[in-house]
């Protein structure tokens, strides 16, 4: 089984060297031969503080083969190599990743190693190789002994401490690179909070959590405030009641937000009517741009009754709830937010229309035309605006690619 | 808002002489006051940072004007003032002081309806040995050049006014005539109330509270003259008047559209008699008129937006200087 394996091992080294056709290093071809040799010799000699486990067992072949312990080859050869470690792990390291050839490295080795070394360098290269062959090791760390410059692990005797615990730790943690270990010690409280960029669904998510602020000082009432919160949920949005808001429900909503993202002051009398004449002019904009677009330029002199007039025809389907304001103002009193109302308004609209002498009406297609021309007149497109113009009836005719024009 | 507000009466007046008959109510003067001032802090705001363009840290006279560069007629009007301005601190120096008003202005009247460029014209006694300055506009077209361009002069034969003056002189000619047309009517006594009215301002003899009410500490750091302060008043008499006259209109909209509601339901209001109160009355501008006609001042032109088609995201506005 062992010669086996090694006859294995080496056609397989013999395979992966032999792109020239050279031959191997003069290292090599000695191990052909005696690959078994050093290697029952380092399964049963060992080292110092061996832990070795036995390698491979000879009488069961069903059985897979444990790996072999590479870390105590290694660590001799290290200590037997001194300063020229580092610049040994180089050469392998370039060799093993395809910058140097064989020939590179047979020279460059041939500096380094002297004829004992020789027989290390072939034991740990085969060893790894046979390792790779079978199963990962349990451990996933690798050999991080691998990796360390001399510097950064001068090779230590481990002291034998007497709490085997404290000793597993600590080689344990010793087994971690040096910028692994800082890393670790960096953890703090708050370490993985910013990570990189959050996801959209992750944002959403949060954002559409209700936050309940943490309140310092037992005289705000922490009930009041979360009741504050849940009633500014429950308050009906403008969607759902298609009228705009009146200055009580604006209040309820601004103060249930202003809870929620930490003004426990809560807020001033006036700020609902600003919110409200801030909505009205933002309203009353988008539909000026709306007739702006849709209306041509001929009526343009017609364009400022008739904005005023069309806003009063719709005012009969939607009430408005405060009474200072008089008709006129309704203007911005279609739920514009939602399509649906405007159409509703529109089409009830049409059969006033006779009367007017003019045709001045706009129409549901006139108000899809205009938001597909500038979404920036409401910012960003939403849910209702989609339906608008999912519902728009087009002519087949228009969808289809023009002709070409045949020879 | 606990807001004192401090120019009614100056506000009123300035409605009476833009076409405001009826008394506004203090909601509507409030609103105006506040339209006023926020326009004045836009303007200062611009106007510094049009100065530190210039790497100068304190306002001057064209910054102000820049502001205000496409609006043609104004700023005719606005060099037109100020060059009264300067013709009457002018005279003050020359005279010493001692100067009534009615006879410096029938000699300035006099020196005015001479060609414009009054120094080569031999002035009318000594009190004309003043210039006329009008004030240079930077961005002009006759000072892109690197040699100085004289001043086309009428006398000359040189090309007249061209369009945009035109066009200019109309707007002024048109708030003349309907002035004219108001105090066609008007006995003496009222046409002397209409011209101390006409005098409303802001800032005339009263720059200390005005700077005051505008916050103008804390918004430049260097404190504006005492031209910057005038060109103000000036500017803020035409918002009042521009403001009020899109209001009358925004009104007269409203009542049109009333009748015709009224109309079309058969609600026929029964005949006037003689005794009926009147209706100009009860129907003053009202606060929401005058905000409908500030939105309507603010109305961004379709080729600022004309880019932005078929794409979405938040347009970013500034107050527009009226």
């Amino acid at each position: 089984m062992l010669a086996q394996a090694a006859s294995r091992t080496s056609t397989q080294s013999a395979a992966s060297h032999g792109v020239n056709g050279s031959a191997s290093t003069r290292a090599s071809p000695q191990p052909l031969k005696k690959t078994s040799s050093p290697m029952m010799q380092t399964a049963q000699s060992g080292g110092p503080a061996a832990q070795t486990t036995t390698t491979n067992t000879p009488s069961k072949p069903q059985r897979p083969a444990r790996r072999i312990e590479v870390e105590q080859l290694m660590n001799d050869f290290r200590r037997a190599l001194g300063t020229n470690w580092d610049h040994y792990r180089e050469i392998i390291t370039s060799f093993l990743t395809g910058h140097l050839t064989r020939i590179e490295l047979e020279r460059e080795l041939s500096v380094i190693l002297d004829r004992s070394m020789v027989r290390m360098h072939n034991q740990f290269l085969l060893a790894s190789l046979a390792n790779a062959l079978r199963d990962p090791p349990p451990s996933m760390n690798g050999l991080p002994a691998w990796n360390m410059r001399s510097k950064d692990a001068p090779l230590r005797i481990s002291k034998n401490s007497g709490d085997p615990v404290v000793a597993k730790l600590k080689s344990e943690i010793m087994g971690f690179t040096p910028r692994e270990r800082r890393r670790i010690k960096a953890i703090t409280r708050d370490a993985g909070k910013k990570g990189p960029m959050p996801s959209t669904i992750v944002l959403t998510k949060q954002a559409r959590l209700v936050k309940f602020p943490s309140v310092k000082d037992k005289e705000k009432s922490k009930i009041n405030i979360t009741q504050e919160i849940t009633q500014s949920y429950q308050a009906p949005l403008a969607t759902e009641s298609f009228e705009l808001p009146d200055t009580d429900n604006m209040r309820t909503r601004i103060l249930g937000i202003a809870y929620e993202h930490g003004l426990l002051d809560g807020i001033a009398n006036d700020v609902p009517d600003v919110m409200l004449a801030g909505l009205e002019y933002h309203l009353r904009d988008f539909l000026q741009q709306l007739l702006d677009r849709v209306r041509p330029k001929k009526h343009k002199k017609m364009s400022d009754t008739t904005f005023v007039s069309l806003a009063n025809a719709s005012a009969q389907f939607i009430t408005h709830a405060s009474t200072k304001e008089s008709v006129n103002t309704s203007t911005a009193e279609n739920g514009v937010k939602s399509g649906a109302a405007v159409v509703n308004g529109v089409k009830a609209k049409r059969q006033r229309t006779q009367q007017y002498e003019d045709d001045n009406i706009i129409t549901a297609e006139d108000m899809a035309l205009a938001l597909e021309l500038a979404p920036h007149s409401i910012v960003e497109p939403s849910g209702p605006m989609y339906r608008l113009w999912d519902v728009m009836l087009r002519d087949e005719m228009d969808d289809l690619p023009a002709p070409s024009v045949q020879q | 808002m606990s807001d004192k507000y401090r120019y009614k009466p100056e506000i009123q007046q300035m409605m009476f002489v833009s076409g405001e008959t009826n008394d506004p109510p203090t909601e509507t003067t409030a609103v105006i006051e506040d339209i006023v001032r926020s326009q004045v802090v836009e303007m200062l705001l611009q106007a510094t940072a049009q100065a530190a363009k210039r790497g100068s840290r304190s306002i001057a006279v064209e910054d102000l004007i820049f502001l205000i560069r496409h609006d043609r007629a104004k700023v005719n009007r606005l060099r037109t003032y100020l060059s009264w301005k300067d013709v009457r601190k002018n005279a003050k120096d020359q005279e010493g002081g001692a100067v009534e008003g009615a006879d410096l202005l029938e000699d300035v009247a006099g020196a005015a309806a001479a060609p414009t460029a009054t120094g080569p014209a031999d002035p009318v006694g000594p009190k004309m040995k003043y210039r006329k300055s009008k004030v240079k506009l930077p961005w002009d077209l006759t000072n892109m050049f690197p040699e100085p361009v004289p001043d086309a002069e009428d006398d000359d034969g040189a090309a007249g006014p061209d369009e945009d003056e035109l066009e200019a002189s109309l707007a002024t000619l048109q708030r003349l005539k309907s002035a004219d047309e108001r105090t066609r009517a008007m006995t003496k006594e009222e046409y002397v109330h209409w011209s101390e009215c006409r005098q409303a301002s802001f800032t005339f003899r009263k720059g200390k509270r005005f700077r005051e009410w505008a916050g103008i500490s804390a918004l430049t750091d260097s404190k504006p003259n005492d031209d910057i302060i005038d060109i103000l008043g000036f500017l803020t008499f035409e918002i009042v008047a521009v403001l009020t006259e899109e209001a009358i209109k925004v009104k007269e909209a409203e009542d049109e559209m009333e009748m015709r509601r009224s109309k079309r339901t058969k609600t026929r209001k029964t005949e006037r008699f003689l005794f009926d109160p009147p209706d100009e009355d009860q129907r003053p501008v009202l606060a929401k008129h005058v905000t409908e006609a500030f939105r309507n001042l603010q109305r961004s032109k379709p080729k600022q937006q004309a880019l932005r088609n078929f794409s979405g995201g938040l347009v970013r506005t500034r107050t527009a200087v009226i």
